[in-house]
């Protein structure tokens, strides 16, 4: 009987790292970062308590089929993950991105990098206008990058200073420091230019860091 | 006035001793960034202490001066040994020039990160688990549960019965094998119609058994004779008729039965279970 019941547990548990497992590979399609309740809600109520060996083997699994890792970012007082690869890979292009946010995005985050410090708002859209990315009187557009992009972590968009002198500025955000290297960056910017990454010296040491 | 005869000395040896730092800083190899403090800090305070005295007092302890003048030029010395190190390479970015170049060669800023998790969509169909996502449109505040069904493969236990229109035939088939065979059993003797088609337990059977017998009326495998005494029918079963043509084709049975006639007829006839049970789908 109790051999029984150990296979059944066994069973239980290897479910819910399954079910966890599924949950995760599912959800991530919107880079939407997945709260740790949300994952915890797929185990079977058995080991809910001992949810932190399930999410140990959870991560082992992602990582061993699919090549993912599963992330913590402290997000005030919840956690939340998201799902990056574990090595560094050149991934195939998908039909189903749209070119053109990504590479709002991508425009985005090297200017940020580039510039050295978090870039204020007004700095952003008309450097998105120039680079013929998002005209500066379309307002709605905008969301792209203070909405979509914050809730997906790749963009941080808040508010420095006080009163009056208040402005929004962007900078990367967690998913971009764990996705995007910065020493990519500057090699992109390097080659668009025609010149050597360590012609520029300070966004180099930045590079380092 | 006195103060300042007290602290020539201290003065001196201030100097003296700024100056040692700017040169020491000269022989070693420190950062720009360092030697550009000092200089700054070095000129901050010999410019206090030049400040501390007055006229008088310079003119009567010039070596001060000429300390202060060493100590300035040790300075400018290693502030422009910083500015020729300065790379002649390096780059100041430019964002219009990052810009332009993004509107001129848009594809070349398409690439996917080393590290995102590439979109393999091919494979969300196959999954066998439902994810209903928070949705975005809803306010922060109401709380969003994500819903998991795993939604298992199983094999409907009952079709619809819409499909048996597809399968009448087969039904009718049936009907007909069961008159023939409860015609056997009632000793070749006419059935009486309702005791057949009446299903005290539903009147949706009932109602289907009327149909597929109409068919088998009209297909001419049926027959249905009146009673003399009561005008109820009777139905036997007979052959089917070689010859297609002919005045068969007239012969209809025609019923129209409603629920409350249906009830009416299970209490007169009293029928408990149905006779008529065939394997529906």
């Amino acid at each position: 009987m109790s051999r029984q019941s150990q296979t059944e547990s066994t069973r239980l548990f290897d479910n819910s790292v399954r079910q966890c497992v599924r949950y995760v590979f599912c959800r991530e399609a919107d880079k939407i970062p997945i709260k740790r309740s949300e994952i915890l809600e797929q185990i079977a109520p058995e080991y809910r308590k001992k949810s932190k060996n399930v999410l140990v083997e959870v991560e082992k699994e992602l990582k061993r089929v699919y090549g993912y890792k599963l992330v913590e970012i402290k997000d005030k007082d919840k956690i939340l993950y998201i799902v990056v690869l574990d090595e560094a890979c050149e991934s195939p292009p998908s039909r189903t991105t749209d070119l053109l946010q990504k590479r709002i995005l991508s425009g985005a985050l090297t200017h940020i990098f580039m510039s050295g410090r978090p870039v204020k708002e007004d700095d952003m859209w008309s450097f998105l206008d120039k680079s013929g990315l998002l005209a500066e009187d379309n307002i709605s557009g905008r969301k792209l990058l203070t909405q979509q992009f914050t809730k997906q972590l790749y963009l941080s968009y808040s508010k420095m200073g006080e009163g009056e002198l208040a402005r929004y500025t962007f900078d990367w955000g967690p998913r971009a420091n764990h996705e995007l290297p910065k020493k990519f960056i500057l090699q992109k910017v390097a080659v668009a230019f025609g010149t050597d990454p360590a012609c520029w010296s300070e966004q180099y040491k930045r590079t380092l860091q | 006035m006195s103060t300042a005869e007290l602290n020539s000395s201290q003065r001196k040896s201030k100097y003296i001793s700024m100056y040692e730092t700017v040169t020491a800083l000269e022989d070693q190899n420190a950062s720009n960034q360092e030697c550009l403090d000092v200089t700054h800090k070095v000129v901050k305070e010999a410019k206090q202490l030049v400040q501390e005295g007055g006229v008088d007092h310079r003119s009567k302890h010039p070596g001060e001066g000429l300390l202060d003048a060493r100590v300035l030029h040790a300075s400018s010395n290693l502030a422009k040994m910083c500015l020729e190190t300065v790379d002649v390479n390096m780059h100041l970015y430019d964002k219009n020039q990052l810009a332009q170049h993004i509107k001129n060669k848009p594809d070349f800023w398409d690439f996917t990160y080393p590290l995102e998790v590439p979109a393999v969509s091919y494979l969300y169909g196959a999954g066998t688990l439902q994810v209903s996502l928070p949705s975005s449109t809803r306010s922060s505040q109401s709380r969003s549960r994500v819903v998991v069904q795993h939604a298992q493969m199983r094999v409907p236990k009952n079709v619809d019965k819409v499909q048996q229109i597809e399968n009448g035939p087969e039904l009718v088939s049936r009907v007909d094998h069961f008159i023939k065979k409860q015609y056997k059993l009632n000793g070749r003797r006419p059935l009486s119609y309702y005791s057949v088609v009446l299903d005290p337990d539903s009147f949706s059977k009932t109602v289907e058994n009327i149909y597929y017998v109409s068919f088998l009326v009209h297909d001419g495998l049926v027959a249905v004779e009146l009673d003399e005494t009561y005008g109820l029918p009777f139905i036997s079963p007979r052959e089917a008729p070689r010859d297609n043509d002919g005045a068969l084709h007239d012969n209809q049975m025609i019923m129209s039965i409603d629920m409350k006639m249906w009830k009416e007829l299970i209490e007169v006839f009293q029928i408990s279970k149905p006779l008529m049970v065939i394997k529906r789908l």
